[in-house]
Formats: C-alpha cells, structure tokens, sequence
C-alpha cells in the first residue's frame, strides 16, 4: 500500500463530505468578502448618490424601490447585513460539522486498523519493536492527520479563495492599488513556510529537554526507597533542578524564536495595511477612486493578511503529514500473522518432535537442534536448563509464535505448521514468567479469556490457582483494579491470577514457563495437584528452574545450547554424572553441609 | 517516560469556584511580581495601539479624504502611524518574551517546590499515592496551572483594557452609536460563557477518552505475546473499537457545540453592525455624524467580539483548572509524617541541607523498646514490640507475608516512626539524632532492587558520591560483580536502561549490594529477594551476601535458607510477635514454626535422604 492508496481507503465513503466542506466553504469566502461591498455601496450610492455602474445591481436597486426609497429607508441595507449573516452562519455551521465529521470519521477508521493490524503482526516483531516509538505513530502521527482533515484544509481553502477572490475584485476596482495590495503577500507566505518549518527542530529541543527533566523525575520517583535510605535527596534535587533548569531555557528559546516572527509578521502587515490606507487617502482626495472604494481596499486588506499568515503554516504542516503517513504506512505495510486459516484436529496431548530445528529470523546460529522426544496424552514433561538453553523457544513453537525451520512436530499426527494458529492457541494454554495483567479487575482480568465464564467458574479457577483467598482480602475483593489504579500486586500473586486466567478454559495442553517461580515450593505443588485433581486428562509442559518441582515428572528433558543432553525421570537422572546432577547439587548444597 | 500514563486522578470537585485555593495560587504568582509588573505595562501599551488604529483610520477618513486637512500634515499621520506600527511589533516580541519568562519560571519554581516537598515526605505519603499520580502533578498539572496563570491570565487583561479602553472612546465620540454596540456585550457575555464552559468540559471528556486509548495501544503493543496466547485479539479489537467509537461521538459533539457557538457570536456581531449601518448612516445622510465616525464604529463592534470571547474562554479554563490547582496545593500543603523536631534540625541541618560534619559514629546496638505500631488503628501490626540487637550480629527475620518483618525494618530505617514506644541506637532514641544521620549509616538493600538510569558506575557511586574508581571497583570486586561488568561492553561505564532494565535480575542485585557496600554502613538492611535465578548466579549471590553481611549489625528478611542458617540470630514473626528467637541449631530442636518451614522448603524425597544419613 502506498499513501495514495492509504488515503483513497481512508476516505471511501467521505468523498461527498469532503466536497462538502470545500463548497461551504467558499460560499463563507464569498458571503464574508459580500460585507464590506454591501458598506461600499451604501456610501457612494446611497449616502453619496453617486449613480451605479453595474446594470445588475441597478435592476435589484429599482425593484427594491429606487436609491431615494432605501435613503430613507435604511433598515433594507441594515437587513441586507443580517441577511449575508445568515448565510455566513449557516456555512459555519455546515463546516464546523463536517469538518468534524470527516477528520473524526477517518481517524477512527484508521485507528481501529492499526490496532487490528498491530494485534495480528506476528510475536517476533512485538520483540523488536519499539513501544514508545509504535504508541506514537497510533497517537501523534494520526493527530497530525486528524488536525489536517479537522481544519487545516478547509483554512487553506479559505485563506486562498479569500485571497483570489478579494484580489480579484479589487483589480476590477482599480488595478494599480490592486497591485499594492499584494506586495507583501508572497513575503509572508514564504516567511511562514520557512518559519514553520524550521522551528520544528527548535520545537524539538524543547521537547526533548521536558523529556528529559520527566524521566528524570521518574526515575528518581521509583527510586523513592533507595533515595531514601540512601540520603540521596539532595543529590537528587539538584539533579532534577539541572533538567528542570535545562527545560526551562531551552523553551524560553523557543517563546522568543516564536515571538520574533510573529512580531515581524504582525508588523509587515501593518505596514501593508498602512500602505493601502496612505495611498488610498491620496486616490480619493484626487478622485481617482471613491470613498466607498476606499473601504472597500482597506477592509480587504486585512482580510486576506490574516489567513494568508495561515497557508504558509499549512503548507509546512502538510510535510509533517506525509511524514506521518510515512510512518504510519510503515506498519500497516507488515506482514501480518495468519491466524484463520488451517486444520483444527481435536488435541489430546500427544506430540512428537522429530529432529526439530530452529533458529530466529536474524541469527545464523539454531538456538534449537535436532529435538527428538515424544510427549504421550496426560503425561506430565519438565524441561531444565540453563538460562539461554533454548527451553523458551520451544514454548514459543508449540504455540506457533514462532515456526520451526526443519523436521516435524506432530500432535495428534497432525504436523503443527498445518494447524490453524487459533484452535492451536485455544488448547495449548501457557503461562508466562512474567504475565502480563490487563488494567481492568482482577475479576475482568481472568474472565478474558472466557467471555461466558460464570462468577461461579472465575473463582472456582482462582481457588485452584491459589488465589481465591489473597483477593478476597482486598478491600474490594475481585473488583480490585490491577496495575497504577490499583493494587500492586507482587509477582506471586500475578502468575497466579495469570494461571486462573489460563485454567478457566479447560485446555488439554499446559505449560507452565516458569510461572510458578514467584510462588513458594507449598503452593507450587498444591497448583498442580488442584489442576490434576480437576482434570487429569491434562498434559503438562512445566519449564523451571526448581528441582523440586519436577521430581515427578514422567519426563524430564534437560536442555543445554538448543540439545537436548540428557533425558529420564528424576531417579534416573541423579544417578548419571551430567548437568541435572550439578543443578541437583548445588540446589542441595546447604543440607549436604549441614551433614558434615 | 511512558507517554501511555493514564491520568486516573481522583476528581476534586470543581462546581464551586474555590477563592481561598487561587489565592494560594496567585501568592505563589506573585513570587515574579517584577515580570508581571512589567508584562502588564506592556499589555496596556498593546491594548492602546489596539483602540488606537481605528480612531487613526477615522481621523484619516476625516481629515484628509472627505475634508481638506493639509497635505503635509499628511506625513505627521504616516510618521505617527508608523510609530505605532513600530511600537507594536516590538510590544508583541516583548509581549512574548515576558509571558513566556513567567510561564517557565513560574512552573520551573512550582516544580522546584514540589521536588523539595517530595524530599521531605515520608513513606506513608509513597504507600498510598501512586507513582503516576505524583508525575501528573508534576508535569501536566504544573504545565496546565502555568499557562493559565501566564498566557491565558495577559489575555484575559488585554482583552479587559481593550474593552474598557473602545468603550470609552466610543461614548465620548457617539454615546447613542456607543450603546448600540455595547447592548450585545451582556449577551455575548452570557452566551459565551455557557458555551465555553460546555466545550472545555466537552474537549476533556475528548482527553480522557484519548488517554485510554492510548492506554490501550499500549497495552496492546507491551500485551502482544499474553493477547496471542490467550487468542485475545478478536476481543481486544471489540473493546478498542467501542473507545474509538466515542471518541469520535464526543469530538462530533464538541465540534458540534463550536460549530454553533461561532455563528451566534458572529450573528451578534452582524446584528450590532446592522445597527450601526441603520442609525449611524442615517446620521450622516442629516449630517450629525462624521463619515470617518461610521467608518470607525462599525470596525470597533467588531473588535469588541474578540477579547469578549477570550474572556469567556478564561473564565472557563479557570474554572476547569481548579482541579488541577488543586492537586498541586493539596501536595505543596502535605505534612511528611517522619520529621525532625527544630531542636534537631538546628543541630544537624534539615534533609536538603545537612550538617554531615556533626554525624555521630554508630556501633550498632539496638533495641526496640515497647513499640506499638499500625496503619490503621483496626489493624495493630506490632504491640509491646521488644528487642535487642548486640553490635555486630545478623539477624534473620523469617515469616509470612504480612507478619510485620518489613515493619520492622521500615522502623528501625525511620521510614516510619514508633507510635508509641522508642526505638534505641547505641542506647539513644533516634529522634534526638536526624534522619539524615541514620541513612547516611545504613546500607539498604531491598528486595526488588532499583537502579538508576546511567552507568554501572554512576549507581554503585550512589552509595558514595565522592568515591574514586579504585574504591567503586573494589566495592565491586568483594560482592563478586567485577567479573560480569568487565564482560560487558564498555565494562564499568556500560549503559544499565532504565531502571537498570539492560541487565538481569541477579545482575541488578550485585550491583546493589556492591551499592550498600561502598558505604561501609554500621548498619546493614536486606530485603532478600525471592525470584528465581538461574542456578549459578544464586550461588555467587548467596556468597555476596555471606562476605556482606559478616561482623555487621545487620537485619535480613531472608528468604534463602543458606542466608538464615548462617545467621547469628534467627527471628520467627508472626502476626507482629516474635514466636522462635535463636540459631539454626537452636531453633531446629525446637520442632516449632521453623522446623516446618525449613524442611517444607525441601522436598520430601530430600528430607527422606537426609532423615537415612542422620541414621
């Protein structure tokens, strides 16, 4: 997709608005410009008797009752004022409207394909990407867009139909103030276009330096304790007065840069006006043009300086635009993960790895090699290991987050790589180390993953998960918000709700990576036994680093650099020499010397 | 910084506006009082300038097109409009200079206040506010209260003299053309202020529902791999797509609500104008009324349309931004609940601004003395606490969560205070000494370590900020981390993230304790942590923590059994009690409370093993 394209998709369905938009807005353009010739007229024809030159509007005078008539009867030309007004508010409001409704109609469209596509990319460009930097290409970057369609371009349309139309009749007034009029016209339009273009980078210096003195502060803020016990406070003020101080000056630049051209800007239209008013003073006294004429080129002037200040600001915003398009392109253009499509056999627990290879999209080095094991229904299987021995990846293959690049995994006979990614991920529930809890309740937190779940099934899940009791002593029990609003709640007590999260759907297939680090050895056991107890056609994939909770294992695989080096159950395995051994040993270590 | 900070700031109420809260404000203003004294002289030179032009204009009309004025004092007029020209370009730039010099000093100041006041308060203030709602005071609410008592505070004066100043030029040139412009002012004035305020209120409904939907980007983005796993997505989407949905609901009605209120001001406007055309052409046809006199009535009714509005805006920012006001005060006013008394502070300095020279040593001795202490008054966490702690001894402290071992070591840090009892050091109660005097002896490791954006080097500094290089890589080498810092790229100048996130888990903990390290503390605090290391690096950091904590006085709350077994004094709490108080060996032939911990920590089969070789 290009940006022409974006933009075509984007407003299919607001091409007629748009028109709109455009159309109002020059009637507002003409209506307003209808002002100060309503005025001219009244005082050179009326006041001033001076007969009319253009047949048209002769015609409407004699059918309203002659030049005589209106003298004496001024309310038809005040009429006529309020009459214009009607139709300036009524364009008003029909702008203000679509305008609106066009800019605001687009953005949600956008927005809500970006996070659509956001939520489909596959995991393995979440890990690389930026969070910061992707929140502000869905925030700031679309606002530039909204703020473009929302009122920017229906400025320009009034700030250049202004223009050309006021030039217009001004030439066919008296061309040689005409052209004064316009001097100064490309000087600020240019000025403004540079301008604004510039100061983006000032702009930027500022930012920063609030940036800065924010995080600054933040950091301090979470460090709070250590601050504390530390008696670091001072040390910590006058670090923050640096960045508060930094903040301070640089935006001060920035006041004066701003100042300086609106000052300058303000002036040479001053000044344009000024010229219009001296040399007009002069054309009338010679006759040359008439005092309603005079009106005429001094009101014009300062209508269309005014906007035209605008089109070169508008202009430089509209390169912030494309960039922002840019950026914005820049993810819906990802490929995005199939989850749809694929075979949905029924899952009983059985898999097979058959020489398993796999390596992440950059390496050049498998991180898994030759995997050879197979998993029978209801069995439980732990895998050990090291710290970078591969034993996440392999999670991560079982739910296809991630696809392996040579041999075969089979469940049910079935080769993964064929099955749909939703009806995979919907009966291979996983546990995080660290789960992420969405800032809802704790309540609405398990009950995502189930929609139709019953109270009586949500707390039945957290019981089993060891829970139930910690949330009913919050004050507010399940309605306890997780996370800033609310509580904070510990790692524990995370992976715990976390694992009510993943039980309330009975999956046939668990893992566990490392989800019950947090929790003490009790409760850790008692977890698994309540699952077991409720449902023991399950099987079971725990991923740990605690010995102690794998001495029952059918299946014990111990991973080191992507192989697997030894294999059996716990018995068999603290009787090899080998890496379980030295796990085993250095876990023991403390009853061992205390045997001495 | 997360941009994603939700505001979920608890609502002041804002219906009634609050005096006694502006007052406050407007004293802490009145701090750049030369700034805004002369900001206003400028103001009024703008407004003058303002009211002027159209009076030139007239004079011009007047004078020199409809009467014979003389052509050479024709270059007077262009000299004199020249000069105002002149005159207000500089007005503006100064105008700009000096609002903006109030906006920045005045938040820089407020900022600064808030920091300090920040420094002075004790954990209770840290216990029951979260992190976010202090950065939004810091930050937007400053922000908001600045530009409102700067930019917004100049417009609302110039508009005022801008008023005042073409209402009394009119009366004093046409009082009958005057009251045919000034009738529109009350209703303007009324009209505007009930749309203002509903468009403000409106635009921040907009900003809320805009900040969750950031949130849920966020989310979104940092949930990817729970929202996959879960196959969240679908939902996800419906909940994202209601938000946009009245997001865009609302901003149709703000825009709704402008798109209105613009076309009645002008209608105003349009009606004052007819008006004007009506009466005032009529004057001039019978020759009672100048030409240039018109000209200049029908150019002020519109510029009485512009500071009215402003006005209006104003009043309605004001009153919105009462909330923000409000937090900002209610956080300037609060009392820490820790403090030294003056006797104490005339002796060693406040916390900003200590007196380290005075410092007593400490040994080390310590004991609690009848302490009573509690959150809430329902809930005693300690009674009648009593201990006592010989220099040099480690002591465990075991049990659950929520027995009152961190109360403990929150007391004995002064991070609260006793409510009732004392608590001795070295046989004096530490409120005759200052806080300052305790941290600056204690070595605080806590549980879920915290470091500081910067180097490796900049954190272990921490602990002592005059320390040299030879002093920090020592600290490092006696707790075991000089070997993973020099693996790293730039060794110890090596970038750790934000709160040390490049590194691990048990990383961070080396680089903490080697923190506390360089204190050479008299009195050691660890809140041992619980998360799981891999295998290797717990057993370097059990070995730290064996060379750290011998022939100190120090307090763990330990979780690793090699921690608690090697400790001089073993303390088993419950509820806010000491129920087993001993040595390992002790406490093991007691077959109490820590018999069952210890072995429960084990599996069975261990203890079945170890049961086999005791035979």
């Amino acid at each position: 997709m290009n940006k022409k394209e974006l933009l075509l998709k984007l407003f299919k369905g607001y091409i007629v608005i748009f028109l709109g938009i455009i159309i109002v807005t020059l009637g507002y353009v003409v209506f307003n410009l209808l002002n100060p010739l309503v005025f001219s007229f009244v005082i050179d024809n009326i006041i001033d008797q001076q007969p009319i030159k253009n047949p048209l509007i002769s015609n409407l005078i004699i059918k309203l009752g002659g030049v005589s008539y209106l003298r004496s009867n001024l309310w038809i030309t005040a009429l006529f004022i309020i009459i214009i007004f009607l139709f300036i508010g009524t364009f008003l409001y029909f702008r203000g409207r679509w305008n609106a409704k066009l800019s605001e109609g687009v953005v949600e469209r956008l927005r809500n394909w970006l996070y659509e596509h956001l939520s489909l990319l596959p995991y393995s460009y979440h890990v690389t990407a930026k969070t910061g930097d992707l929140i502000q290409r869905c925030t700031s970057d679309v606002n530039q867009l909204r703020r473009m369609l929302g009122n920017q371009i229906s400025e320009l349309v009034f700030a250049l139909g202004t223009a050309i139309i006021a030039v217009f009749i001004l030439f066919s007034i008296y061309p040689k103030m005409a052209w004064l009029s316009m001097i100064s016209m490309p000087l600020i339009i240019i000025m403004a276009y540079f301008f604004f273009a510039k100061i983006q980078s000032v702009f930027q210096i500022s930012d920063e330096a609030e940036g800065a003195m924010s995080e600054t502060f933040q950091n301090s803020l979470n460090g709070t304790r250590v601050v504390k016990a530390f008696n670091r406070e001072r040390f910590e003020l006058e670090k923050f007065e640096k960045k508060n101080r930094i903040f301070r000056d640089n935006t001060l630049k920035v006041i004066r840069v701003l100042g300086a051209y609106w000052s300058l800007s303000d002036t040479i239209c001053l000044l344009q006006i000024l010229l219009i008013v001296i040399v007009g003073i002069f054309e009338a006294r010679s006759g040359r043009i008439s005092i309603g004429d005079f009106f005429v080129f001094v009101s014009y002037e300062s209508m269309i300086l005014w906007p035209i200040r605008n089109v070169g600001r508008v202009l430089a915003d509209m390169g912030k635009v494309s960039i922002a398009l840019d950026r914005i392109l820049e993810i819906l253009n990802e490929p995005i993960e199939d989850i749809e499509n694929g075979l949905q056999p029924t899952l009983s627990g059985k898999i097979v790895f058959d020489h398993v290879y796999f390596r992440y999209d950059d390496a050049n080095e498998d991180v898994l090699k030759d995997l050879t094991f197979t998993i029978m229904p209801k069995q439980t299987i732990a895998i050990i290991g090291p710290t970078g021995s591969g034993k996440s990846s392999l999670v991560h293959l079982l739910t296809r987050l991630y696809d392996y690049r040579q041999g075969h995994i089979l469940m049910d006979d079935v080769e993964l790589r064929s099955i749909q990614r939703k009806h995979l991920r919907r009966n291979v529930g996983i546990v995080l180390q660290e789960p992420f809890l969405f800032s809802k309740s704790i309540y609405d937190n398990i009950k995502i993953a189930n929609p139709t779940a019953k109270q009586e099934q949500i707390h039945r899940a957290a019981q089993m998960a060891s829970i139930h009791e910690v949330i009913n002593e919050f004050d507010q029990g399940y309605q306890t918000m997780v996370g800033e609003k609310g509580v904070t709640l510990s790692g524990g007590q995370k992976q715990r709700i976390a694992i009510a999260r993943t039980i309330i759907n009975s999956c046939p297939i668990l893992i566990f990576d490392d989800s019950l680090s947090a929790v003490d050895t009790e409760t850790d056991a008692y977890i698994r036994d309540a699952l077991k107890a409720v449902n023991d056609d399950i099987t079971t994939i725990l991923i740990t680093h605690r010995i102690s909770s794998i001495q029952n294992a059918d299946l014990i695989l111990v991973l080191d650099h992507g192989e697997i080096v030894q294999r059996g159950t716990h018995d068999d395995l603290i009787d090899q020499d080998g890496l379980y051994k030295r796990i085993y040993q250095i876990q023991s270590s403390i009853l061992a010397k205390e045997n001495e | 910084m997360s941009t994603a900070n939700l505001n979920h700031e608890e609502e002041f109420n804002t219906d009634s506006f609050d005096i006694s809260l502006w007052k406050k404000i407007f004293k802490l203003l009145w701090e750049h009082k030369r700034l805004l004294i002369i900001l206003f002289t400028i103001n009024i030179g703008v407004a003058v300038v303002d009211v002027a032009f159209p009076y030139l204009n007239k004079y011009a009309i007047d004078h020199f097109v409809m009467g014979s004025g003389k052509e050479d004092s024709v270059v007077l007029f262009i000299v004199l409009f020249v000069g105002f020209v002149v005159w207000q370009g500089i007005n503006i730039f100064a105008f700009f200079h000096v609002a903006g010099s109030i906006e920045m000093n005045f938040a820089y100041e407020i900022r600064m206040k808030i920091m300090r006041k920040l420094q002075e308060l004790s954990y209770a203030y840290y216990d029951k506010t979260p992190n976010g709602r202090i950065m939004a005071r810091m930050t937007s609410d400053v922000n908001h209260i600045a530009e409102i008592m700067s930019w917004s505070l100049m417009d609302l004066f110039w508009g005022s003299t801008v008023m005042i100043g073409v209402t009394i030029v009119m009366l004093i040139v046409n009082w009958k053309l005057a009251l045919i412009v000034l009738v529109i002012v009350p209703i303007l004035a009324y009209i505007s202020s009930w749309f203002q305020i509903r468009i403000l209120k409106n635009y921040r409904e907009v900003r809320k529902v805009n900040s969750l939907i950031t949130g849920s980007f966020s989310e979104g983005i940092s949930g990817a791999k729970t929202t996959k796993t879960l196959v969240l997505e679908q939902n996800n989407y419906q909940e994202f797509i209601n938000l946009t949905g009245s997001m865009r609901h609302r901003s149709i009605k703000a825009a709704l609500l402008n798109a209105i209120f613009m076309p009645l001001v002008l209608g105003l406007g349009a009606v004052s104008l007819a008006g004007i055309l009506w009466y005032g052409g009529h004057q001039v046809l019978i020759k009672s009324l100048e030409f240039g006199t018109l000209m200049m009535f029908t150019q002020y009714s519109s510029q009485f349309l512009e500071p009215l509005r402003q006005i209006a805006r104003l009043m309605a920012e004001l009153q919105l931004a009462q909330a923000s006001a409000e937090r900002v005060i209610s956080l300037l006013e609060e009392e820490p609940k820790v403090y030294d008394s003056d006797e104490v502070i005339a002796k060693y300095g406040t916390i900003l601004d200590p007196k380290p020279a005075i410092y007593e040593k400490i040994n080390g001795n310590i004991e609690f003395k009848h302490v009573y202490f509690h959150y809430n008054p329902q809930e005693p966490i300690l009674t009648d606490f009593n201990l006592k702690v010989k220099a040099g001894q480690t002591i465990a402290l075991v049990g659950e969560t929520g027995s009152g071992k961190s109360t403990i070591v929150n007391m004995l840090c002064r991070f609260y205070e006793p409510i009732k009892g004392k608590i001795l050091i070295d046989g004096i109660d530490y409120r005759q000494r200052s806080i300052g005097w305790l941290h600056e002896n204690l070595g605080y490791v806590l549980q879920s370590p915290h470091l500081f954006a910067g180097t490796i080097k900049d954190n272990i500094r921490y602990g002592k900020l005059d320390a040299t290089d030879e002093e920090i890589i020592a600290a490092a080498k006696y707790v075991n981390a000089h070997e993973f810092i020099m693996k790293m790229e730039n060794g110890y100048d090596s970038d750790v993230g934000e709160g040390g996130g490049r590194l691990s888990t048990g990383e961070k903990q080396l680089i903490s304790f080697a923190r506390a390290v360089i204190r050479q503390p008299a009195i050691f605090i660890l809140d041992e942590a619980t998360s799981s290391i891999d295998t290797e690096t717990e057993q370097i950091i059990q070995h730290a923590i064996e060379t750290l904590l011998k022939g100190k006085t120090s307090f763990v709350i330990a979780h690793r059994l090699s921690t608690i077994v090697s400790a001089d004094r073993i303390l088993v709490i419950r509820k806010g009690k000491v129920i087993e108080d001993g040595d390992h060996d002790a406490l093991m032939q007691r077959k109490g409370y820590y018999y069952r911990l210890y072995t429960n920590q084990f599996n069975e089969e261990l203890s079945d093993r170890l049961l086999k070789i005791d035979k």
